[in-house]
């Protein structure tokens, strides 16, 4: 994504943050490395002179996050689960995202902020099963972890799937994301499974910025999507990077991404 | 020897330099008992501390080299140049330096090589490099375990959101799945117990090729061990002897270092203080004073002459000098009381009482040789369980005992319960010594002969009885304690009502008639004890002459008749278990031989018979053996050690250092 970025005399910050999603994963790696005391054998992605934290020269990691923007990060390290930290990292990058896309000409903003809310909608939707299901929390407490700047058909949607019984095939058929799990409903359907319903949200959220890709030209939009493509790409050649490492079967690699 | 053993006290002042040897000297003399204190403010010299390092470095050396604890103290130099001790003992641990490291390197190496072994065999189906899995960003890898049964169920819970991967054990497995799939993995895996097992942090490769070379350094490691040992085994066998000599010297000189630790010093000089046996104070001066080549200054003390021990402050350890069938009874006596200083020595008396009642009780030919077989095989040391009997010289207990019950075995004519089979030799003999053959000598058959038989052992009451009053009046009178000789129950008053009543019942079974006479005899004594109190106080002048008025010494008088009356009542009534017990060995055996041949007619009755014979002589050894030595025991602790044991002595306690066999 770099090389696009190189194009421009002054990238527009828009497309610097959205190159940035890897730069949260490496601070997410860090965080985790910084929690589990293991911070050898880390894979840090290099966005070159895009980065807002010089990490990939394999230093003192802590050191040179504590001297970056995502400097906050760390005195939470130990005070909050790993997973809540995780999510913070998640809430701050799509915030800072609305904020500048707010802030885009007219005829840039309005690609950009369709993609962006539908992809924040479909992260909120998974997060909200997350909670429900593996976290076990309920609505009021889960509220404070998801990314604010819905709509509220979005809102309501969320408060809706803390309320429908977990085994109601039902109630989730009808609810507004019931399409993510409609491949789950079958009769021994007990309750939902979040991860499924995340591997359908990547490939709608896929086929969401592939439209969009194609949509306003001239405009930031289709760098925005093209940006979220690689993105979504290179998730799965990692996967299928790493499967392959560990001797797994393309068949199985498929398989554990929801292509099969 | 009929009283305890004469002690002196014995007070020796040697330069420091000579306190060693004699302190060896004395030890291995074995025959003075230390009066030891603990000295405050001595602390352990330089020279003392090395000598108590270099022991147990030396310890350690004879453990590496797998040599047993015993037998360290059976040989030894003799040397007491403690110099030449450290000089060859530092020899010999710096010969050893070399081995020791070797192997424990190889040990620590093996060690090593074992846990990584165990820690990576949770690993050994997994064919990708450990560094592998530790680098994933897009993958969660979760190693571990359910319980076998759940596999199945994981592999179809996960479906196919991870890859489930079997491995070599039962239930365990890897799993693989997506980074952001690892919520749903975690928690489905801990609904089934999953137990997880860490990566290996410090080990690159793949497990199972890692796993093979690791079989086979071990393997080098545990040849390299066998090398080693056979090393040992060579040094061993080239130092053995060597090492077992400096243990022993070094061993004594820790000993002697300690006692010399509760003995008073100056400077210069050693003072040691203690009781010897008045015959062995000429020898073993004589020792000291050729040992130090004069330079020892000696006091020998008659007890007589301390005055801690006139105040009763200080009790004369007592010495019981025995050959080795009285020696083994000791225990006997010592588990009771210990005689005081300068009063009979009860043991050899003990000794010929227990052999007599056991032999009463448990006469028989077969079952006594059991006895003597087993005492002779714990005095032989070659069961090493036995050690510990043997040590207290039970073998000879035992051997006693049971020579005591062949004797009467044969005068009752049983073997192994058998009543018949010695009746041909008891024939011949009673031929030979009556002229006329008899079956049995005693036959303890028909009721006049057991009513005899019960007047016999009571008679065997009434000497053991007597002996004990005897030594009470003996040692009270020694001790110079009048009232308690010649006034009390068991004293001459007592003995002579308990004798004259034994008198009368005597002639009355002859025939004879109980006279005035009679009465005026027993009258004497029991005024005596009745009269007691006003006696006493008439003869030393106290004053008032009745302590707590005429009632209560009226009172006091009646119940000291009474209780004198029942006490030899009871003491000689006591003596009729011993009869008892004969009897019930005599129906046991008939038991025994009635069982047998109820069952001889039957088919293979032959060996049935002879499977009751042995068990029931076992059961009659065993059980019955245990019974009659308590008996025994019992009616000496009661009816003979009660009659003069009122006081406890202190043992003789000698610093004793073992006689070592001497290497050159």
């Amino acid at each position: 994504m770099t090389y696009v970025l190189d194009y421009f005399k002054d990238p527009p910050p828009i497309l610097v943050h959205t190159a940035r999603k890897l730069e949260y994963q490496n601070v997410k790696s860090v965080v985790r490395g910084i929690a589990h005391g293991r911070l050898d054998n880390l894979r840090i992605w290099d966005l070159g002179k895009y980065a807002s934290v010089r990490l990939s020269d394999g230093r003192d990691y802590e050191k040179a996050i504590a001297g970056s923007p995502y400097a906050w990060v760390l005195p939470l390290l130990g005070t909050l689960p790993l997973a809540q930290v995780e999510n913070r990292l998640d809430r701050d990058y799509y915030d800072r995202f609305m904020q500048l896309a707010r802030a885009l000409p007219a005829r840039d903003r309005a690609g950009v902020v369709r993609l962006a809310n539908a992809e924040i909608a479909l992260v909120n939707v998974i997060w909200a099963l997350r909670l429900r299901f593996y976290f076990k929390l309920d609505a009021a407490k889960a509220a404070g972890l998801l990314i604010g700047g819905t709509s509220s058909s979005v809102r309501s949607a969320i408060a809706e799937a803390f309320e429908i019984p977990s085994d109601s095939t039902d109630g989730w058929r009808k609810w507004r994301y019931g399409w993510l799990l409609e491949d789950q409903l079958a009769d021994s359907f007990t309750a939902p499974d979040p991860m499924r319903a995340e591997q359908k949200a990547s490939q709608a959220l896929y086929a969401r910025a592939h439209l969009a890709f194609h949509q306003n030209p001239f405009t930031l939009g289709p760098l925005v999507a093209y940006f979220k493509l690689k993105e979504y790409e290179a998730s799965l050649l990692g996967i299928a990077v790493e499967a392959l490492r560990l001797s797994v079967p393309g068949q199985d690699v498929l398989d554990i991404v929801g292509s099969g | 020897m009929l009283f305890t053993e004469p002690m002196k006290k014995i007070e020796i002042l040697v330069l420091k330099s000579d306190a060693d040897s004699v302190m060896r000297s004395l030890g291995f003399a074995g025959c003075v008992q230390l009066i030891t204190q603990q000295q405050e403010g001595r602390t352990p010299g330089a020279e003392e501390q090395e000598t108590a390092e270099l022991k147990v470095r030396l310890q350690s050396l004879a453990h590496f080299l797998g040599m047993s604890d015993e037998g360290h103290a059976e040989i030894g130099s003799e040397t007491n140049d403690r110099d030449l001790l450290a000089r060859k003992a530092r020899l010999i641990l710096d010969s050893a330096k070399t081995l020791v490291d070797e192997e424990s390197r190889l040990l620590q190496r093996r060690l090593s090589l074992k846990q990584a072994s165990d820690e990576l065999a949770a690993f050994s189906g997994v064919k990708v490099p450990l560094q592998e899995m530790r680098r994933l960003s897009y993958l969660t890898v979760r190693i571990g375990s359910v319980a076998p049964e759940l596999l199945p169920e994981v592999v179809t819970v996960l479906g196919k959101r991870a890859l489930v991967v079997p491995l070599d054990r039962p239930g365990a497995f890897m799993a693989v799945a997506p980074r952001k799939g690892r919520w749903a993995l975690d928690s489905e895996l801990s609904r089934r117990g999953f137990q997880a097992v860490q990566l290996p942090e410090d080990r690159n490769g793949v497990p199972s090729d890692m796993l093979a070379a690791m079989a086979e350094e071990l393997a080098a490691t545990e040849r390299l061990l066998s090398a080693v040992e056979k090393q040992k085994s060579d040094f061993r066998g080239e130092h053995e002897r060597e090492l077992a000599a400096l243990l022993a010297d070094l061993d004594l000189s820790v000993t002697i270092d300690a006692v010399k630790h509760t003995l008073a010093s100056t400077g210069s000089v050693q003072k040691i203080v203690g009781w010897i046996p008045r015959r062995r104070v000429p020898s073993v001066l004589e020792g000291l004073d050729s040992l130090t080549q004069g330079r020892i200054a000696v006091q020998v003390f008659d007890p007589s002459e301390l005055q801690d021990v006139a105040a009763g402050r200080t009790k004369v350890p007592v010495s019981t000098p025995h050959g080795r069938v009285v020696r083994s009874f000791e225990r006997m006596v010592f588990s009771y009381s210990i005689p005081l200083y300068g009063t009979i020595d009860p043991t050899p008396f003990v000794a010929v009482m227990f052999v007599l009642l056991f032999a009463i009780m448990f006469g028989d030919v077969g079952q006594g040789f059991v006895g003597v077989a087993i005492g002779l095989l714990i005095n032989s040391g070659r069961v090493r369980s036995f050690e510990a009997y043997r040590r207290k010289n039970f073998g000879t207990t035992f051997l006693v005992a049971g020579l005591a019950s062949m004797a009467s075995g044969f005068l009752y004519g049983s073997f192994f319960a058998n009543e018949h089979v010695l009746e041909p030799a008891t024939r011949y003999v009673t031929r030979l010594l009556l002229g006329r053959p008899l079956d049995h000598i005693v036959a303890l058959v028909g009721f006049q002969k057991i009513i005899l038989f019960f007047g016999f052992t009571i008679g065997i009451g009434a000497v053991i009885n007597s002996v004990g009053l005897i030594i009470n009046i003996v040692n009270q009178a020694r001790r110079g304690d009048w009232e308690k000789a010649i006034l009390s129950k068991t004293g001459a008053a007592g003995a002579l009502f308990f004798w004259y009543v034994l008198f009368i019942a005597v002639r009355m079974l002859a025939g004879g008639h109980l006279q005035t006479l009679d009465l005026v005899v027993l009258a004497v004594p029991l005024l005596a004890l009745f009269f007691r109190e006003l006696i006493v106080h008439l003869v030393t002048g106290h004053r008032p002459l009745l302590k707590d008025g005429l009632f209560a010494f009226i009172m006091e008088g009646i119940v000291e008749i009474l209780e004198s009356t029942i006490y030899y009542v009871s003491n000689s009534v006591s003596f009729l278990r011993v009869a008892a017990f004969a009897l019930a060995h005599t129906v046991l055996s008939t038991i025994v031989f009635l069982l047998s041949d109820m069952v001889g007619g039957a088919p293979g009755g032959l060996a049935f018979r002879i499977l009751i014979i042995v068990i029931g002589n076992a059961i009659i050894i065993v059980l019955e053996g245990l019974i009659v030595t308590i008996q025994v025991v019992r009616l000496q602790y009661y009816e003979f050690f009660s009659k003069f044991f009122n006081e406890t002595g202190e043992e003789f306690s000698p610093f004793i250092l073992r006689r070592r066999e001497v290497v050159r």
